[in-house]
């Protein structure tokens, strides 16, 4: 490490941990906290053939997708959303009167793309149709913030498959600066036609399914879903009585600048965005009890992160939800931390799906089965196209007391 | 907290016989989109006024519809080949943060990185968050990089969807936000002092709401559009004078929801 990254490094205060007091969700396993719960414990796999499927990839590998009625909207990506915000308000028991000063952020790579693209196959290019107002990503971000009467601050990421990361991210400055006493996070996409060929096209899918972190991983299955965390000052949490189902408490960023598609052999830029999140949480690697791997399944991206995750680490105890999801692009990131949050609350280390179908890597411990254990800081980890390399760092419930 | 540098570039500076910046390798120069093109010449721009950027420089891109160039591409390879024939290369370069992945990949940045889409108000969205990753010393400089760069396809569903009364235009802003003093102009989330008189400028308002919502605070409005001749969402970055000594609070409505950030005059 350089002397001018340590001397920043040093120089720079842990930041203000934050209350988490409200979760929800939406993915393959059903919709809310209850059907995500069942399916962490278990470990199982969320991924189906679709037979009759209007996407026609989904017709023939499996996909994570989503099968329970959401609200009636135009847009899918914005359906999604939608169910998981409502949940997550209604799990921190806030009152429509109390959302007005509530920021929302939205991490989404696909937004209203499910509509637009059927009809630009359908109909061809030269067809202007309305429903192109709704392709764009911030879309869906005032879907929710009108919907839910959020009068704060806005924000969209597109980020790749770190769009939720960053959203998390600003909606966690935005509470630190003082900007708003609490910001709706929210990852959300659906499915596409555009996301699947394109991954296709890659050779990246794995036509039996992703076995994240095993050896005989050949790829990555796609999926769908949303996931919201209200995110809160703690002083707010406590003057209105909230329980704090955990804290958030960190969180790094880094490029690669290597290549748009590959992650960086050696994994430095994680590394550092994993010491970044651990030292603006205030802890040491010895605090961390478990990680929430991004494990796509890819030979790269799992080869690389848990290269860093044992140079740093160590045999900890790893995982990877993207059997049970699928990769929800967008949403990934936030549903990974509404795992977390739930690990930490429940003090649960959730298995990694798929596990016990093939070998796991050995270099990190790889969870065959849930377990419970005394976790105080838990880590997620997230890499993107585009070289992007993120962590958040969640902890129990009282470190933000 | 500062802007310290600024530069524009359009179509006509990225045309495809202009000369590419010698810091783009020639062989990477055929995968990028026209959005990233345009980039490359803002960049350029910003690049000669100060020379190389710290290594950890955050990379911030504020688009609404990205490279929408290879997006189509991609699409139109569907359409001709079917699903499991999508051509590989215009996928990789038609995703969101494709353009920051590019700049930050050739000036070998590593800093934060996002790439945010929020129609209008998505530029001052990533000042904001650029001002907050340079004042909490996560990145020692944050560049800004706002702007779209149509196809015929966008570019015919912006002109029928938009409401927009200037023709539908290309354009990217590059600026580079510093802490500490020097040269530029100060860049603060709120004006230091209420002043109705202050010149506002703004990406301009396509419905009578946004007009009244924004003269009703400001007596000194200037719509960007009208200086550039035409419009694309958040351009009122692009009309800034920038090296005048007048302040300025920079204005954008989107979805009747209005942002607002405060730039002091120029200091040499």
């Amino acid at each position: 490490m350089s002397d001018l990254l340590l001397t920043r490094l040093l120089t720079r205060k842990a930041g203000l941990a934050l209350a988490i007091t409200g979760l929800g969700c939406v993915g393959a396993p059903g919709l809310g906290l209850a059907a995500q719960r069942a399916a962490l414990t278990a470990g199982s796999c969320g991924l189906r053939v679709m037979p009759d499927s209007s996407l026609p990839l989904a017709q023939r590998v499996p996909v994570g997708a989503v099968n329970v009625a959401l609200p009636p909207l135009p847009s899918r990506t914005s359906a999604l959303a939608l169910a998981a915000a409502q949940e997550a308000l209604r799990s921190a028991q806030l009152s429509p009167e109390q959302c007005g000063d509530i920021a929302v952020v939205v991490g989404t790579c696909t937004g209203g793309m499910p509509e637009s693209e059927a009809v630009f196959l359908r109909e061809g290019e030269h067809v202007v149709s309305p429903i192109y107002r709704l392709q764009l990503p911030h879309r869906t971000t005032q879907t929710l913030a009108r919907t839910l009467g959020c009068h704060g601050p806005q924000g969209t990421h597109a980020l790749a498959c770190a769009s939720a990361a960053a959203a998390i991210i600003e909606a966690m400055e935005l509470v630190r600066s003082g900007v708003c006493p609490a910001a709706l996070a929210v990852g959300a996409d659906a499915l596409t036609r555009v996301t699947m060929a394109g991954f296709n096209s890659l050779m990246l899918i794995d036509p039996l399914g992703c076995r994240p972190l095993t050896t005989e991983r050949s790829g990555m299955s796609l999926g769908e879903g949303a996931a919201a965390l209200l995110i809160e000052h703690p002083a707010h949490a406590r003057r209105r009585g909230a329980t704090v189902i955990a804290s958030l408490l960190g969180w790094g960023e880094h490029a690669d600048a290597y290549h748009l598609t590959s992650p960086e052999p050696q994994g430095t830029q994680l590394e550092r965005a994993i010491t970044d999140a651990m030292h603006d949480a205030g802890v040491t690697r010895q605090t961390i009890g478990y990680v929430n791997a991004h494990g796509t399944g890819t030979r790269d991206n799992d080869q690389v992160e848990t290269t860093v995750l044992s140079r740093m680490f160590g045999a900890l105890p790893t995982a990877s939800a993207k059997r049970t999801y699928g990769h929800t692009m967008g949403a990934a990131a936030a549903i990974e931390a509404l795992a977390c949050c739930l690990a930490v609350s429940e003090q649960q280390l959730w298995a990694s799906a798929g596990a016990n179908d093939g070998s796991p890597l050995t270099n990190v411990e790889v969870l065959r089965a849930t377990r419970a254990g005394a976790l105080d800081v838990v880590l997620s980890t997230t890499l993107a196209f585009g070289g992007v390399n993120a962590c958040l760092a969640f902890g129990k419930a009282e470190r933000c007391a | 907290m500062r802007l310290s540098r600024y530069a524009r570039a359009f179509p006509g500076h990225a045309s495809e016989g202009d000369a590419w910046p010698t810091w783009v390798p020639a062989g990477s120069r055929r995968r990028f989109d026209p959005l990233t093109r345009l980039a490359c010449a803002a960049v350029e721009r910003l690049l000669q006024q100060g020379g190389a950027l710290h290594p950890d420089t955050a990379v911030l891109v504020a688009t609404s519809y990205g490279a929408v160039d290879f997006t189509i591409k991609f699409a139109q390879s569907l359409s001709a080949y079917g699903d499991a024939g999508g051509s590989p290369t215009p996928f990789t370069a038609s995703v969101h943060n494709s353009c920051a992945a590019a700049i930050g990949e050739l000036l070998h940045l590593r800093g934060p990185t996002t790439t945010i889409s929020h129609g209008a108000t998505g530029p001052l969205a990533a000042l904001r968050f650029a001002h907050r990753l340079v004042e909490t010393n996560r990145a020692p400089a944050a560049l800004i990089l706002t702007g779209e760069r149509h196809n015929d396809w966008s570019r015919r569903v912006v002109t029928r969807l938009s409401g927009s009364r200037w023709p539908i235009g290309d354009g990217m802003v590059g600026c580079l936000i510093e802490a500490g003093s020097g040269s530029g102009r100060a860049l603060s989330l709120l004006p230091p002092t209420a002043n109705a008189n202050v010149l506002c400028l703004t990406g301009g308002a396509l419905n009578d709401f946004d007009h009244t919502f924004l003269n009703g605070d400001h007596t000194n409005v200037i719509a960007a559009p009208d200086i550039l001749g035409h419009w694309w969402p958040g351009c009122g970055l692009a009309g800034l004078a920038w090296s005048a000594a007048t302040d300025v609070v920079l204005a954008e409505i989107e979805g009747q929801r209005r942002e607002q950030l405060w730039l002091g005059g120029y200091q040499p």
